[in-house]
């Protein structure tokens, strides 16, 4: 008895070690600087977060079917700069329509998600019905996308934003920032979607095994074309609220967060081998990825070395996944 | 130009091209159709044809990519276009070389 528990223990501990190790950094870093435990940086933190679980949210579902999409970041730049031109206001002077009216947000932001949607359709058809390999295909859109934005904003930044989008990165509702609204929100859909839904039992039945959900009558292209247009229109989503945050865009916004997105998910347990990970998995990663890369900031630790320290978290958190994959086996 | 100027329009190209010569020599050398098919799918019903068709397939877009890099410094339309028919062009023969010699 005493032998299986000190073995649950150790395997809690390995499990979870790369949060418990995090968590401690964090509590540390906590009582080492003044300004750490602050509602201020607490806010700063979430309003962070906000946007990387939207990303999170879309690529946990890719992960879940054994996928991935590293065309999230492109995409999300693509979102931030449709968004852009959408919603720059009339006097401004490198305005990117000259003559065209600022759209109201709401629907500067349905069209940004639609857009996003198509390419993750076409993306997800690559993956169901060409049976292209979801990194092939996703490089591939990465690319597309990449070209595409480089042509619709002649690689120009993007700023001058009327004030009812800026409003939505600043504006608080309750005394809490609408971006982190908007992820609550985003993240209680998510959840819905994933567990009272039958897209979402499909979507475990691929990942745990694709033949077996086939067999078992799963329409698996359909369940696929549709997790990768869902996930896309959350890219849009977060590239709306990252250029509403920072009141511009350029086609590097977002560089390189579908691999921090990857990282956040695998941390908070969901597999990269498929068939398991929930919304909370994917909240978990975020949450603590982001105090990661804080607590770094606060204890002063030079900006290359951090990344140093991430690509560690990242390859302990990916080698600790494996490690229970191969222990399931 | 700059090497970062070049790296800011050819970086990503460039990173893919990167990738995908990883994978394409990966297969041709450690023949694990596994690292493109993954580990659910169903055994392949030829193992070296599988292995020689897909990776020339990756090849193929590796090359596009790199060409897609060169071109955009020429003409960014013309980059796009190309890396479109490549991608088709690949998806359609990846569905085929599937068919023949994929479980």
């Amino acid at each position: 008895m005493a032998k299986m528990n000190r073995k649950k223990i150790n395997d809690f501990l390995i499990n979870n070690g790369v949060i418990i190790v995090m968590f401690v950094l964090v509590i540390y870093t906590g009582f080492t600087s003044d300004n750490f435990f602050t509602s201020n940086n607490l806010m700063n933190i979430l309003m962070n977060i906000s946007a990387r679980l939207v990303i999170a949210l879309g690529i946990a579902g890719c992960v879940i079917t054994a996928g991935c999409d590293l065309s999230a970041g492109r995409m999300i730049g693509f979102g931030g700069c449709i968004a852009g031109t959408l919603l720059q206001k009339m006097d401004y002077s490198n305005k990117f329509f000259p003559d065209m009216e600022p759209l109201n947000p709401f629907i500067a932001l349905l069209i940004v998600m639609v857009i996003c949607a198509l390419f993750g359709t076409v993306t997800g058809f690559f993956i169901a019905y060409l049976s292209v390999p979801p990194f092939i295909a996703t490089l591939a859109m990465m690319e597309i996308v990449y070209g595409i934005s480089m042509i619709y904003t002649k690689a120009t930044p993007l700023g001058g934003y009327v004030k009812a989008y800026t409003d939505i990165g600043s504006g608080k509702f309750l005394g809490i920032n609408y971006l982190i609204w908007i992820a609550v929100i985003v993240a209680a859909i998510t959840w819905f979607i994933f567990n009272m839904t039958r897209h979402g039992k499909y979507m475990y039945a691929i990942g745990g095994n694709m033949q077996a959900a086939e067999v078992a009558g799963v329409p698996v292209k359909l369940t696929l074309i549709l997790i990768y247009m869902k996930a896309a229109a959350m890219y849009g989503l977060a590239g709306f609220m990252l250029g509403a945050k920072s009141g511009g865009a350029s086609v590097q916004l977002g560089y390189g967060y579908e691999m921090e997105a990857i990282a956040a998910c695998t941390i908070g347990g969901v597999s990269v081998t498929g068939g398991r990970g929930r919304v909370s998995s994917a909240v978990i990663g975020v949450t603590v990825f982001e105090l990661l890369k804080v607590a770094l900031q606060y204890l002063g630790v030079d900006a290359n070395a951090q990344y140093i320290a991430i690509g560690i978290v990242i390859f302990v958190a990916i080698s600790l996944d494996i490690r229970k994959y191969i222990a399931k086996k | 130009m700059q090497s970062e100027g070049f790296l800011e329009v050819a970086g990503i190209p460039l990173l893919l091209f990167a990738v995908l010569v990883y994978y394409g020599v990966r297969l041709l050398v450690m023949k694990d159709v596994t690292a493109i098919r993954g580990k659910h799918k169903p055994p392949v019903k030829d193992t070296a044809m599988y292995v020689k068709s897909a990776s020339s397939l990756i090849f193929f877009l590796a090359f596009a990519t790199l060409v897609m890099a060169f071109l955009m410094f020429i003409n960014t339309y013309a980059a796009l276009g190309e890396f479109i028919a490549a991608t088709l062009i690949m998806g359609i023969l990846w569905r085929r070389m599937e068919q023949k010699y994929g479980g």
